[in-house]
């Protein structure tokens, strides 16, 4: 194995094992010694969130541990970001994601985002207890490809659906795929307001954005 | 002819009532929103909420009814934390107290427990046990020590604590559990009051795993079942998500009928826990009480009740919180299948 793929696999493995110090040392090494800053979050600090989105969705880990891989994937980010060259992210979909008006429980949105991003996309965070009326004004100032709604809880699910309305009403609703998510949320649900698709956990919704986006 | 309140007591006994208790109301503001009022409107007239709560519960014929459901948030008020009031739910906590363990050595249980808003409370209390008088089962409604660590720190900061940081979230629990209990003796200082009602929902399957919910949740879970035993009050804990592989720890807390989310089978359920602790739940407050007609609620109702009511010990109940678009025919539908139940049950 050459030393620049036991970099990438070892940068994989301290993101699932938590081990943010491992991480920016590693990180540190790939930048020293002029390896690909790209290939390294890419095979590295990804693969290894992937695998623990793995782990969560085998309920191997749950939400504390994909926290704490995720603070250790970002802070490899940090330090290879600077480094990684423009042209080869490639073309990346947007994404607007946000907590809808009424709830403050941002925990779920913030793990979807952290796969989204993971997975290549362009996520912007319009943050918790967001009006129906920003998604849609955000998505569309941002030139987004998709708006991604999350809630926590029974009582705030129905502004989901007004964010679905307010794009009729503007007559764009082609424009955007819409995906919800949360506790109460079932396809159900989805089906029922008119959204495009419904992701059980943030590991699925990177999965559902690509099947949406094909 | 058996009261409300005595059903209630026969199935959180372990006992076959007479007839299947039902409730409505697990955390919610849900008679608020069919009342068109708002918490925020009732805040300075406890004896209309009381009315208010009291009235829509008494229409559905619910046998048990929580107070201080909707309102949690308050305690965290009264610690000083900073709340913002919605018009489609109950309020919510919008910034968090503790960081540190010097923050959380500001925080005084004491002084929180003689704020308006705790008065409030405990007036809503004391005029819905009165409205009552005996007839229904009236249980006060509170947060479990996880649950009150994850209001005042955040969830996500209070998540990585329990692995980065074990003792600052030891320290959090051992300061939520002293909260909880503070919380609910001030409450119980009103007569007449039938049980304690304790959320955890930040303690849910889905959120930590079992090693996690063994060590941060379960002591501190225990210790406040246990020291409000001496009050000699029915208790009940909801745990959110699917708590399946989890719920034979339960019955060592002292607690003596768990609620369970509509993630988790009834049957399973019954199995493991096996006549040591009650059982309630768990039609999906959404797919079901929000989705479907309420002829297919009360099927779907009555299939957990022949899942989970068949040798007593069982209480009807929404397996979350219900939202302000469930409608009152589905809540009725499902009251009225549990107590229609009982007959088939009885002739069976």
């Amino acid at each position: 194995m050459s030393r620049e793929v036991e970099l990438y696999e070892k940068l994989s493995e301290a993101v699932v094992e938590m081990e943010e110090d491992d991480v920016i040392e590693l990180a540190n090494e790939v930048v020293a010694e002029g390896y690909d800053a790209y290939q390294a979050v890419d095979k590295g600090l990804a693969q290894g969130m992937e695998r623990a989105g793995e782990l969560f969705e085998e309920q191997e880990y749950f939400v504390p541990e994909l926290i704490v891989c995720a603070d250790a994937m970002y802070a490899g980010l940090d330090i290879l970001k600077p480094h990684i060259k423009t042209d080869a992210e490639g073309t990346k979909y947007t994404v607007v994601i946000g907590v809808i008006e009424g709830d403050t429980h941002d925990i779920g949105k913030n793990l979807v985002k952290i796969m989204q991003e993971t997975g290549g996309f362009n996520v912007i965070d319009l943050g918790r207890d967001v009006l129906p009326s920003t998604f849609v004004d955000e998505a569309v100032k941002n030139d987004a490809d998709v708006i991604a709604i999350s809630t926590l809880m029974t009582t705030t699910m129905g502004g989901m659906g007004e964010v679905i309305d307010i794009l009729n009403e503007r007559g764009i609703r082609d424009q955007f795929k819409v995906i919800v998510g949360g506790g109460p949320i079932s396809q159900g649900f989805a089906d029922k307001i008119g959204a495009d698709g419904y992701s059980t956990n943030a590991a699925e919704s990177v999965r559902l954005l690509r099947s949406l986006l094909q | 002819m058996t009261t409300p309140n005595e059903n209630v007591r026969d199935a959180f006994l372990g006992k076959k009532p007479a007839r299947i208790p039902v409730g409505v109301c697990l955390g919610g503001s849900w008679p608020f929103f069919v009342e068109n009022v708002t918490l925020r409107d009732l805040l300075t007239d406890p004896i209309k909420t009381a009315e208010i709560f009291y009235r829509v519960n008494e229409r559905v014929d619910a046998d048990f009814i929580t107070v201080g459901t909707g309102a949690t948030a308050l305690l965290i008020e009264s610690l000083g934390g900073e709340v913002t009031f919605t018009d489609n739910g109950a309020p919510v906590i919008s910034s968090l107290l503790v960081s540190s363990v010097s923050d959380l050595e500001a925080l005084d249980i004491e002084a929180a427990m003689k704020t308006e808003r705790m008065a409030w409370l405990k007036a809503v209390a004391t005029e819905t046990v009165r409205i009552n008088n005996g007839h229904r089962s009236i249980f006060v409604s509170g947060r479990a020590p996880f649950t009150l660590a994850s209001q005042i720190m955040g969830l996500e900061v209070f998540s990585k604590a329990l692995i980065k940081n074990p003792s600052l979230a030891a320290k959090l629990l051992e300061f939520t559990t002293r909260l909880s209990i503070a919380y609910f003796e001030f409450m119980l200082e009103v007569p007449g009051i039938d049980g304690i009602f304790i959320a955890d929902p930040s303690a849910s399957g889905d959120v930590v795993s079992t090693r996690h919910f063994e060590r941060f949740v379960l002591p501190y879970l225990t210790s406040v079942v246990q020291r409000l035993s001496a009050y000699n009050k029915l208790s009940l804990v909801h745990i959110c998500g699917d708590i399946t592989n989890r719920l034979h720890l339960l019955p060592q807390t002292g607690m003596q009928m768990i609620s369970v989310d509509s993630k988790v089978d009834l049957k399973t359920a019954k199995e493991i826990l096996d006549g040591r602790i009650g059982l309630s739940g768990n039609v999906n407050p959404v797919a079901v009480l929000e989705d479907l007609s309420p002829d297919e609620v009360y099927q779907v109702s009555k299939q957990c009740l022949k899942d989970g009511a068949a040798d007593g010990g069982f209480m009807l109940l929404p397996g979350c919180d219900i939202s302000a678009h469930v409608s009152e025919a589905n809540v009725k539908a499902m009251v009225d299948v549990a107590h229609e139940f009982t007959h088939e049950w009885n002739v069976s």
